[in-house]
């Protein structure tokens, strides 16, 4: 049992599970958290059921007040009760407490709160995705004056630790080729991509060298999230949990799902090299 | 890269293993829809409950599967779809109201073919279409069966909005934006009826490989059925 009220958040405050399965054949596109294993570190820390929906937030923070007794947990922020600096990433709150959590330390961070969260399951899951106004609340951000409400409780289990996303000056993802993977006429083992503006749920933009690539026409095929893109103008792009079902570029690799969450993770600027697994 | 060759309802495809729970079937040769939505058939009942989702699009169909491509090729080595398989599915042709008025581009699609607005209509009206591929955004669905008279290339400035129900031609594409949302295709009408259903099972009311004609409802009419 808990009830909190938002008094602040920002725009991009979503709630989230493991995705949307079984609707690619609809052109639904999967949706979930980005860093699932931190999604699933929050869930495992309240003893909440694996399927779990936890708030999903990047750029801001936000402002709580615990309407009733709440347990909640943090991960990927700092957070501070009536004022304190909380040390631990779960706290319980009693009723008039007030919860000030930081803007995301990394790019998401996640909020849970120990029980049944009270949302829209929509095909499935109660991941939002906001361009079909699908799951969540009514499909869209969350905002000042909405309550989270939980259902029945769980017991906290403590000691999870909060996976590492400090990556100093290089990260490495693992990739395996793809099915067009012979376009491509650069060498990108050896290449420090970093991580472009233009990254969001759908999609991470790569910034580096112009790649070289054959002439290839292809017809749309299918694509899920840690495909990697070729675009024409010689430019990656990693597709991403809300990305579409097929898309029109050559798919020169594709990332290891480990790896997804941790790319999620990786701040614009951030180096980054790929591992090919399987040349 | 792990290729491997399969014979499977009477054509050759390469499997390529997209990552652990996703295989893709890719055919060589130019695959007509008819063939693909067969073979889409044929996968779904060989695979049943152990297929989680399949995605078909031109010259593909992606199977989300646990099964590894052993399995895969074991089950669907030599299969061949009886002929009717599709038609005892989907025999019904679907009749969908369109308003003209709503036509944004009705103008601009006449120009491009050198055809007044009356008889870019009359085209569009009498048509027969087939639903192909949901793409592009949820609840979009592609279409063929558009008069090689009402191609007409996409605007130069996609438009920001778009209304649910627009019908829109881009190229020699057509489709029918089942959301409200970005587009750069020429509008040629408005359809009153919702397509896209997210708590309903099927989520979409035109489904792929759904043959469906349109006929013609005026402002008035389209109006009254909104509300």
């Amino acid at each position: 049992m808990g009830k909190l009220r938002i008094l602040k958040c920002g725009p991009i405050t979503t709630i989230q599970d493991e995705g949307r399965f079984g609707y690619r054949k609809y052109g639904i596109p999967q949706s979930g958290a980005m860093d699932q294993e931190m999604m699933h570190a929050v869930i495992e820390l309240l003893g909440n059921s694996s399927a779990s929906p936890v708030i999903e937030f990047a750029l801001a923070g936000l402002e709580l007040e615990a309407i009733e007794d709440s347990t909640v947990a943090v991960l990927g922020a700092d957070f501070a009760k009536n004022g304190v600096k909380q040390k631990s990433s779960f706290s319980a709150l009693q009723a008039g407490d007030r919860l000030s959590v930081d803007p995301p330390r990394y790019v998401y961070a996640y909020l849970g709160i120990a029980g049944k969260l009270l949302c829209q399951m929509t095909m499935n899951s109660y991941s939002t995705l906001l361009s079909a106004k699908l799951g969540g609340l009514d499909g869209r951000s969350l905002r000042k004056g909405d309550f989270l409400q939980t259902e029945s409780t769980s017991e906290v289990t403590a000691l999870i630790t909060e996976p590492s996303r400090n990556y100093g000056e290089l990260l490495k993802l693992q990739m395996k080729a793809g099915p067009e993977w012979s376009v491509l006429r650069s060498e990108i083992e050896t290449i420090s991509f970093a991580i472009g503006r233009a990254s969001n749920r759908t999609g991470i933009s790569l910034e580096g060298p112009i790649l070289k690539q054959i002439d290839f026409e292809m017809s749309s095929s299918s694509v899920i999230p840690g495909t990697i893109q070729l675009l024409p103008s010689g430019k990656l792009i990693v597709l991403m949990k809300d990305c579409q079902t097929t898309g029109g570029y050559p798919r020169i690799g594709q990332l290891m799902r480990e790896d997804l969450s941790k790319l999620a993770q990786a701040k614009v600027g951030q180096k980054v090299r790929f591992t090919h697994l399987n040349a | 890269m792990g290729l491997r060759l399969l014979q499977f309802n009477n054509l050759n495809w390469t499997i390529f293993q997209l990552d652990e729970r996703c295989i893709l079937l890719q055919n060589d040769g130019d695959l007509s829809f008819d063939l693909l939505f067969q073979s889409t058939e044929l996968v779904s009942r060989l695979l049943k409950d152990q297929l989680e989702d399949i995605v078909p699009s031109y010259q593909s169909i992606a199977l989300f599967t646990s099964l590894g491509t052993q399995e895969i090729m074991m089950r669907l080595e030599g299969q061949i779809a009886e002929k009717d398989i599709i038609r005892k599915k989907q025999s019904t042709i679907r009749t969908i109201p369109i308003c003209y008025e709503y036509g944004l581009d009705t103008d601009r699609i006449a120009q491009c073919n050198g055809l007044t607005v009356d008889s870019v209509i009359d085209l569009h009206v009498s048509g027969s279409y087939r639903a192909l591929f949901p793409g592009f955004m949820p609840g979009f669905v592609y279409a063929e069966g558009l008069s090689a008279n009402l191609i007409c290339p996409r605007l130069e400035t996609p438009r920001t909005q778009i209304s649910a129900g627009s019908v829109g031609i881009g190229g020699n594409q057509t489709g029918i934006y089942g959301l409200d949302g970005p587009g750069g295709w020429n509008i040629i009408g408005r359809v009153p009826i919702p397509l896209f259903l997210p708590e309903s099972r099927p989520p979409l009311h035109v489904l792929p490989g759904d043959k469906f004609e349109f006929y013609r409802i005026s402002k008035e009419e389209f109006d009254q059925w909104e509300s």
